[in-house]
């Protein structure tokens, strides 16, 4: 039987809002001159998507791990 | 000669000395020789996340990462920081495909991308395209990182050391531990040299913000917007493009991931599963060290609103502050970590690209000319191991000469003049995503056929060459390689909607037990690590 990962479907969502603020046109909203957290806005910006979608991979890993703990004892 | 020129020369020597001895010293003390190609090429798929992820890192951070990169920061601003979206999807991108690819290659033996796909297409052709493309994309890959090694080694030394003669030594140095101990060496040389950039850049880092800018990095954007205001954004009239620029290095950079040779055989290299995940996540973490070399371009740019030279070349700028700054130590520090990243892209490309032509081409045409079974064709282990081990000895000795023919090509290549590297890497991007229709269809959808492969492939490379032939970019800048491989797309999954009852009537009976590990979504779950595989 097939394993049934649901709870992917919520990563991948997240993981395209992270990939979606990173391109254009959504970027187009931080391109501005002030500066943000000691950064230029546009940095602060692409930095903190990308740092997300890492954090985001980081808690999929641990939801991969437990779904397969649990499976391995079945 | 003066403290500038002599401190890092003596710290170039130390770090080439360790590299010599973790690369030569250390494999040759285990006495153990590789009786196979996988065994040379993977280490037999038993490495830990962390090292993998480093050379995954190291790779990424190629030595172009300090020039190249940096440079097009201080040119063109925060458009530079285009590395930082493609790095993180990487890192998902890998993570994704290691529980895909990884019980394939653990089961059926793999070595490399083409190997996957003579597996999945049965067809050693196929075989043969992928590994020709992989080669075809690489070489200019390693031809650039060949002219870094030789500008460091020149710059560190005050120009003591001409280019060509810098390059030689460098080149040398890879082919020898390559030879010696393989992927091996490359693992062991590269966690070091990664380590030694992680830490590094982040002393010249503060070092640098500490001497110009009083270690306030805010101060650097009040520079910036005295010299060079339009940097902080992204321009209307960037001469590159901008969004477009942008959105096609983000697809390209992604996508390669999934296609690029090299990240296959570090797919391979993984112990399990689980640890090549981990190596995804960390890629995915790397991706935030780009802000390092961001803001030190940008310290670049700024410098001048204080009162010092502009660089005479963009590409050179990190290098020429840290010598404004005098300090032997730092600029010695500088060059050893920037010579450390284009030895770990070098090392682990020069590698990969070997094992491409040694194993995809020399091998395949053999196999193809003698008439020899698929890879999987006959089911069972025993058939697998037959494969591996029945030329092992011959294989290993092979791609180590390929390896050293290919050192020697790609140095007369390199020192040709070439355009702004970060140009360059775009192209191959471009060409190296042609494949992946082929590879992604064969991985994840059924009805993928041969015919549907070969036709995408063919009309997107053909694309891809016209329209760069022509000068043509759609929509003011997109990169030509993005069009071509949505044709390229279109063109397989009409072809293999055509052509998959005939080959589902051919093909399904004869390799059911193969299209059954492909598709059925927990079949190889007994080959999640090493041990389970044993048993």
């Amino acid at each position: 039987m097939k394993e049934k990962r649901s709870y992917r479907v919520i990563f991948y969502i997240l993981f395209i809002i992270c990939f979606m603020a990173m391109i254009p046109p959504i970027f187009n909203i931080a391109n501005q001159e002030e500066v943000v957290l000691g950064l230029p806005m546009f940095l602060t910006w692409v930095f903190s998507w990308g740092l997300l979608a890492s954090i985001v991979l980081l808690v999929m890993y641990f939801f991969d791990s437990n779904f397969e703990k649990k499976h391995a004892t079945k | 000669m003066d403290l500038m020129v002599v401190v890092p020369i003596i710290m170039l020597c130390i770090y080439v000395g360790i590299v010599l001895f973790i690369g030569v010293v250390i494999p040759f003390l285990n006495r153990r020789k590789h009786s196979t190609f996988e065994e040379f090429y993977t280490g037999s798929k038993s490495m830990p996340a962390f090292v993998v992820g480093m050379l995954i890192l190291v790779t990424f951070y190629s030595g172009s990462t300090f020039t190249g990169k940096l440079g097009f920061v201080v040119k063109y601003g925060v458009v530079g920081a285009y590395t930082m979206p493609y790095t993180v999807m990487s890192g998902l991108a890998l993570y994704l495909l290691a529980e895909k690819v990884w019980p394939l290659g653990k089961k059926y033996r793999l070595s490399t991308l083409a190997d996957l796909m003579e597996l999945r297409y049965q067809d050693k052709k196929i075989k043969l395209l992928t590994g020709i493309t992989g080669i075809c994309m690489n070489i200019p890959w390693l031809t650039m990182e060949v002219i870094t090694m030789g500008m460091t080694l020149n710059i560190a030394t005050n120009g003591y050391l001409p280019i060509p003669i810098g390059s030689a030594l460098a080149m040398s140095i890879i082919i020898f531990y390559l030879v010696k101990g393989g992927v091996k060496s490359v693992s062991l040389v590269d966690t070091f040299s990664a380590i030694l950039m992680l830490i590094g850049s982040c002393i010249v880092f503060v070092y640098i913000i500490n001497y110009f800018y009083n270690g306030d990095v805010s101060t650097i954007w009040t520079a910036v917007d005295q010299v060079s205001k339009d940097k902080l954004i992204l321009p209307d009239n960037l001469e590159i493009g901008q969004w477009q620029f942008w959105l096609s290095w983000t697809i390209c950079g992604t996508l390669g991931m999934l296609a690029w040779p090299s990240n296959y055989m570090e797919i391979y290299l993984g112990k399990s599963v689980k640890e090549t995940r981990k190596s995804g996540i960390i890629t995915a973490f790397g991706g935030m060290f780009n802000l390092v070399y961001i803001i030190l371009g940008f310290a670049a740019v700024g410098i001048v609103a204080l009162g010092y030279p502009a660089a005479s070349d963009p590409q050179f700028s990190l290098l020429e502050m840290v010598k404004l700054t005098g300090n032997p130590f730092i600029f010695g520090l500088l060059a050893c970590f920037m010579f450390a990243l284009t030895l770990g892209t070098m090392d682990s490309t020069l590698l990969a690209l070997s094992g491409l032509f040694s194993n995809d081409v020399v091998t395949t045409i053999k196999r193809i000319k003698e008439n020899d079974e698929n890879i999987g064709e006959v089911p069972g282990e025993e058939a697998q191991l037959r494969r591996v081990t029945s030329s092992g000895k011959d294989d290993v000795k092979r791609v180590q000469k390929i390896l050293i023919g290919i050192g020697i090509i790609a140095y007369g290549i390199g020192l040709l003049e070439l355009p702004m590297m970060v140009f360059i890497a775009g192209y191959v991007y471009e060409g190296i995503i042609q494949l992946i229709p082929l590879v992604l269809g064969g991985l994840y959808w059924k009805k993928s056929t041969k015919q549907g492969a070969y036709a995408g492939f063919t009309s997107g490379m053909l694309l891809f060459i016209g329209m760069n032939i022509i000068g043509f970019k759609p929509f003011g800048g997109i990169f030509p390689g993005i069009v071509a491989v949505l044709v390229n797309t279109i063109v397989f999954v009409v072809v293999s909607s055509i052509t998959y009852e005939k080959y589902k009537e051919e093909n399904e009976k004869k390799y059911g037990h193969i299209y059954h590990d492909f598709y059925e979504g927990d079949a190889l779950k007994g080959h999640f690590t090493n041990e389970e595989a044993a048993e």
